[in-house]
């Protein structure tokens, strides 16, 4: 047996023995916080809540222009320019639907060249209505293959015309290509591409900034967002609470209505509630989502009111002559706030969703104001020409509804009181 | 009667996200057929995760770390999975704490029952159905034919645990490893099971451990006892030892924690004073020695090896090293098992 | 058993004649709406109108007289087609809407399920994480931006589906894909979440102590309650269905009632919203109950509770 040194077998006291270090004892909320830090998607979604807050809030105050403001000129320019030097130092672009824009050699817009009304004599090929509509690359390219030489338009710069035409492929069997032509000298390379520096995320089809209509668009979805989310809470933590609480008769007749209202699509009765109230801005449409979306947090609700009702705290505060009302507001909705947390951060992406939903077939806020879905709408009718004005708006709504689902996962984990422990 | 099983030096840890939970730290006793062993022990302290890891059936993110389980011959932490599961259920049979859920919910008693007869016997169908009707016959079931087409929400809980019992030994299993078998169960049906359990055994010489925090049952059907803490064996001996000569302070605390009705007299109830440790950062000691109240230097530093009180008998205390100081009821100079 | 149907049957039937009831009256106090005379619709139609709706009779007779023709799917005439009535626009429109719905769910069903499960699987594998990301995406992603990103990229960039209509066999790929994106998302994240719950479950372990081989254990005993909450998520599956198809009918320009139905609500065609609505509420009722069949059948747990009374 091996030999202990002896002064080891010596009792030690209780104050001794506390070098154990003891985990320190955490509220239920520090103790959620901490689980949520250490969830990184959940950490992502809450930093980017915060920047889409801030996009929303401040970023309006740094643009030049407001969500209305329309400059014929600059119609339907993309965020990306493609600049083309058609004599010394003059440079231009060209927009989806064939406007040319005199530009300087950083790509910063000056002005729109006047387009200058082609006689017959003039066009070589292919008839005119044939050329201002808008066809897909595909559809395109093939037109151009049939008819390589055409000339497309002519524009006056400074009493000249610059001519644009499709030529560019003829020797080389590319693909097509623009070809300007001014004063016999011929252009087919281009300069540069450049980002718009006067329009992020580029104009729309009524020269309005798309960049600051989406973070316009930004209040107009996030305040819908919450505020019908408040409706929502409010409304429907008081019916699922006095159900709950009350119990019996009263439960069983306000469960039934929500089982009613819960037996009907949810967007037809915002349809209905829309068409009904009429559009009158703003408020319409966030009566409309709050006063039907809380029939999923009145079942929630309830059914944590129901369970919590018979845990002890609960009867003993009922024995102590706790009047009803504060048994709810003090004890029962605090104990109950983990789901509803959950539930609330679930129910802003879908108000967002059902908000650019309504927008989108045509129930939503007014023009000039535009929502995210107002925007997508208004940007399906030139998605070949022009994906980018349907791009912008899409991605902040799928931003957002990643960033508050990463947050709602992060905080179904830290809030379950089943997975507690440690 | 021959060894069934021997359990040496076992180790189980949960490798999760927050760091790697020590369950079992270094487990070792052994069986003769016909024994029943008890495990007792605090919840957390490693029952069930030895009761698993003898049947090799660790869950992710679970690892058996170290350590063999010997049953008939064959070291189970060395085989296949596909040898294992020709083992389970039909050699080692288990049944769990919970007979609310531990029935899937879905099938009939029919079903499941037959599912596993058919699993390890050469039976037909009808054979298969023939005997699971036996079985239930066998744990109490009244009018089995009929009831054997229930689902098992139409059974009360004991009903189900009998289910469950029936299921169980439905192979002729050497060895059945009940977990807790009567915990969630009222204190009547508690004694009909056990009384059920020691029946059966009598009849079909099947080997039992039974895995309980309540020394009561321990007491009456028990040959052997184990006592657990932290994932540590304290205190290993017969009924008797560990009842009338317990060597431990940790087998201490926990008769003076229950009603004492075996012993005669009834004493007052003292609780353990402090709560279980942390199996992720476990002590570096004696498990217990933080709630000891004869708790030592070396205690803190270095856990106690077993030392040996009697052929049955064996303790994880320092006390009784020759060099401790002298404390009432514990026997010093125990031979160091090792 | 019979019993608990005919009652959730009556229940089915009378919710739809309350929302029928509260859709009347709502209807009816909409100024310009299809019970006031002060309204700028053409003559004819006007004249029809009031044939169907009586205007003068008092609003009591006026609502079982709507009742009535909801009965016999006398719907009213269209408030700005002209000649056509609202039961012709829901004949004409609900073959194709049906079809395109039918068909998005089935894609749900036979992709959504297996890919939870296999993301349950496999959880923290590399295609776990691979169908989470496509899961997550799909649920973030309104449809219509889906729909518009199909056209773009396969029907614009690319060439290999029409951008419009039926005709063309392929023109089915972009509808269905836009219209089960959504929902086909979530049955995947559902199956995955239940049967990695399920996998924790007392008697999965039961069945794994007992000796049954892993493919039947995951198989048998854990598939068929891991679809218990998927089933319950088939009721908000058709009303997503139903409403998506609003928007997707509209962009892939498809003569479906979803078309009709957005058409209707910009031109103010009271009467087409109020039919629409109607068998709309009446379809989801109904595929309701149905659900609740399929639920009872699946889980004995309901149909011995629910049946015993
Ligand atoms: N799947 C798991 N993942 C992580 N830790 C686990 C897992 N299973 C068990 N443990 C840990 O292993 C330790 C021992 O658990 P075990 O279930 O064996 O306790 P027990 O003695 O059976 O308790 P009880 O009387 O409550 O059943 C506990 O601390 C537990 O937290
Ligand atoms: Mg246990």
């Amino acid at each position: 047996m091996s030999s202990i040194d002896k002064s080891k077998f010596k009792f030690v006291t209780e104050k001794e023995k506390e070098f154990e270090e003891f985990r320190p004892s955490l509220t239920y909320w520090q103790d959620a916080w901490r689980r949520l830090k250490k969830n990184k998607m959940s950490m992502v979604g809450l930093v980017g809540i915060i920047l889409i807050i801030l996009f929303a809030i401040i970023g309006p105050l740094f643009t030049t222009m407001s969500y209305s403001d329309q400059i014929n000129d600059f119609k339907n320019l993309s965020p990306i320019l493609t600049i083309y030097e058609v004599a010394p130092e003059t440079y231009v672009t060209l927009t989806a639907d064939y406007s040319l824009i005199l530009v300087d050699k950083k790509g910063n817009l000056i002005e729109r060249l006047e387009i200058f009304e082609l006689t017959d004599s003039v066009i070589t090929s292919e008839e005119r209505t044939d050329l201002t509509k808008v066809l897909s690359p595909a559809e395109q390219k093939k037109r151009n293959d049939e008819a390589k030489k055409t000339l497309i338009k002519a524009y006056t710069y400074n009493d000249e015309l610059i001519y644009l035409d499709y030529s560019g492929a003829v020797d080389k069997e590319l693909d097509y290509k623009y070809v300007f032509t001014y004063k016999g000298v011929v252009t087919n390379e281009k300069f540069r591409t450049v980002w718009n520096k006067k329009y992020p995320f580029g104009s729309d089809n009524l020269g309005r900034d798309v960049l600051t209509r989406v973070m316009y668009g930004a209040r107009i979805s996030l305040t819908v967002a919450f505020v019908a989310s408040l409706v929502n809470f409010i409304i429907g933590v008081t019916y699922g609470a006095i159900a709950g609480y009350e119990g019996g008769r009263v439960d069983n007749v306000m469960m039934r209505i929500v089982d009613i209202i819960n037996s009907v699509p949810l967007v037809l009765i915002i349809i209905l509630l829309m068409v009904l109230i009429g559009n009158q801005g703003l408020w319409t449409i966030i009566l409309a989502i709050g006063l039907v979306y809380w029939v999923g947090m009145a079942r929630l609700v309830r059914g944590q009111i129901l369970a919590l009702k018979e845990q002890e705290f609960v009867l003993a505060a009922t024995a102590l002559g706790v009047a009803r009302k504060n048994i709810i507001t003090r004890h029962l909705i605090p104990n109950a706030m983990g789901p509803i947390i959950i539930s609330m951060t679930m129910m802003i992406p879908s108000a967002v969703f059902t908000e650019a939903f309504m927008s989108f077939i045509g129930l939503g806020v007014s023009a000039p104001m535009a929502s995210w879905g107002t925007l997508a709408n208004n940007a399906l009718s030139g998605i070949l020409s022009s994906p980018y004005q349907l791009f912008f708006p899409a991605s902040a709504i799928a931003i957002t509804m990643l960033a508050f689902n990463f947050l709602g996962d992060g905080l179904r984990d830290a809030l379950d009181p089943r997975l507690r422990k440690g | 009667m021959g060894k069934i099983l021997e359990v040496n030096n076992l180790k189980t840890s949960f490798f999760t996200h927050l760091g790697e939970v020590q369950a079992v730290r270094g487990s070792s006793f052994s069986m003769n057929e016909g024994d029943i062993l008890g495990i007792v022990g605090e919840s957390g302290s490693g029952k069930s995760v030895t009761a698993m890891s003898i049947i090799n059936l660790i869950e992710d993110p679970g690892k058996i770390k170290e350590g063999s389980v010997i049953f008939n011959g064959k070291d189970l932490t060395k085989l296949t999975e596909s040898e294992l599961t020709e083992i389970r259920g039909s050699e080692i049979a288990m049944i769990f704490q919970d007979p609310m859920t531990s029935l899937n919910p879905v099938f009939t008693i029919k079903n499941l029952m037959t599912e596993v007869i058919l699993r390890h016997t050469d039976m037909s169908k009808k054979e298969a159905i023939a005997h699971a009707i036996k079985m239930l016959d066998l744990v109490g079931i009244p009018h089995p034919e009929t009831r054997i087409n229930a689902y098992p929400h139409q059974f009360s809980g004991g009903m189900r645990q009998r289910v469950m019992i029936a299921t169980a030994l439905s192979c002729d299993p050497k060895l059945l490893i009940a977990d807790e078998p009567t915990t969630a169960l009222d204190v009547t049906i508690q004694a009909q099971i056990l009384e059920l359990l020691l029946k059966l055994k009598d009849e079909t010489n099947t080997s039992i451990i039974i895995i309980t925090h309540d020394l009561g049952v321990i007491a009456e059907v028990c040959t052997d006892i184990i006592v657990m803490y932290g994932g540590m064996m304290m205190e290993k001996g017969t009924v008797d030892e560990i009842f009338y000569e317990p060597n431990h302070p940790y087998t201490n605390g926990l008769h003076n924690s229950v009603p004492h009705i075996v012993s005669g007299k009834r004493d007052r109830l003292i609780p353990i004073k402090g709560s279980p440790p942390d199996l992720m950062k476990p002590p570096t000691g004696c498990p217990f020695s933080p709630r000891c109240p004869h708790a030592m230097q070396i205690c803190l530093e270095e856990a106690a090896p077993m030392f040996k009180l009697s052929d049955t008998h064996t303790s994880a205390c320092w006390l009784l090293h020759e060099d401790a100081p002298q404390v009432k009821g514990y026997t010093k100079g125990g031979k160091q098992d090792d | 058993m019979g019993k608990y149907f005919l009652k959730r049957f009556a229940a089915a039937i009378l919710t739809i004649l309350l929302i029928a009831t509260i859709t009347f009256f709502m209807m009816h106090s909409i100024p310009g709406g299809p019970f006031t005379r002060e309204r700028p619709v053409p003559d004819s139609i006007m004249v029809r109108l009031n044939e169907k709706y009586h205007l003068d009779d008092p609003v009591f007779i006026q609502y079982l007289d709507y009742m009535k023709g909801l009965v016999t799917l006398d719907l009213g005439p269209s408030f700005s087609i002209i000649g056509k009535d609202v039961i012709d626009l829901i004949k004409g429109g609900f073959p194709t809407s049906a079809k395109i719905g039918l068909m998005a769910t089935v894609l749900i069903i036979i992709l959504g399920i297996p890919f939870g499960i296999i993301s349950a699987l496999k959880q923290n594998k590399p295609i776990d994480y691979f169908v989470m990301f496509m899961a997550t995406l799909g649920v973030t992603v309104p449809s219509f931006v889906i729909a518009t990103l199909i056209i773009y990229v396969f029907a614009g960039l690319l060439g290999w589906l029409p951008t419009y209509g039926l005709q063309n066999p392929l023109g089915y790929i972009g509808p269905v894909v836009a219209l089960s994106g959504y929902s086909l998302s979530f049955v995947t994240r559902l199956t995955r979440s239940s049967m990695l719950e399920v996998l924790r479950q007392d008697y999965i372990r039961t069945a794994r102590a007992n000796g049954i081989k892993e493919i039947v254990v995951m198989g048998k005993h854990a598939v068929r309650n891991a679809l218990i909450p998927v089933i319950t998520y088939v009721g908000p599956m058709v009303a997503a269905i139903l409403t998506g198809s609003f928007v997707i009918e509209r962009i892939f320009a498809l003569p479906g009632m979803g078309g009709y139905f957005v058409e209707s609500i910009t031109n103010r065609d009271y009467t087409t919203i109020m039919g629409i609505t109607v068998f709309y509420a009446a379809f989801y009722i109904i595929m309701i109950l149905l659900v609740d069949v399929a639920y009872a059948l699946v889980d004995p747990r309901i149909r011995f509770e629910k049946g015993a009374k």
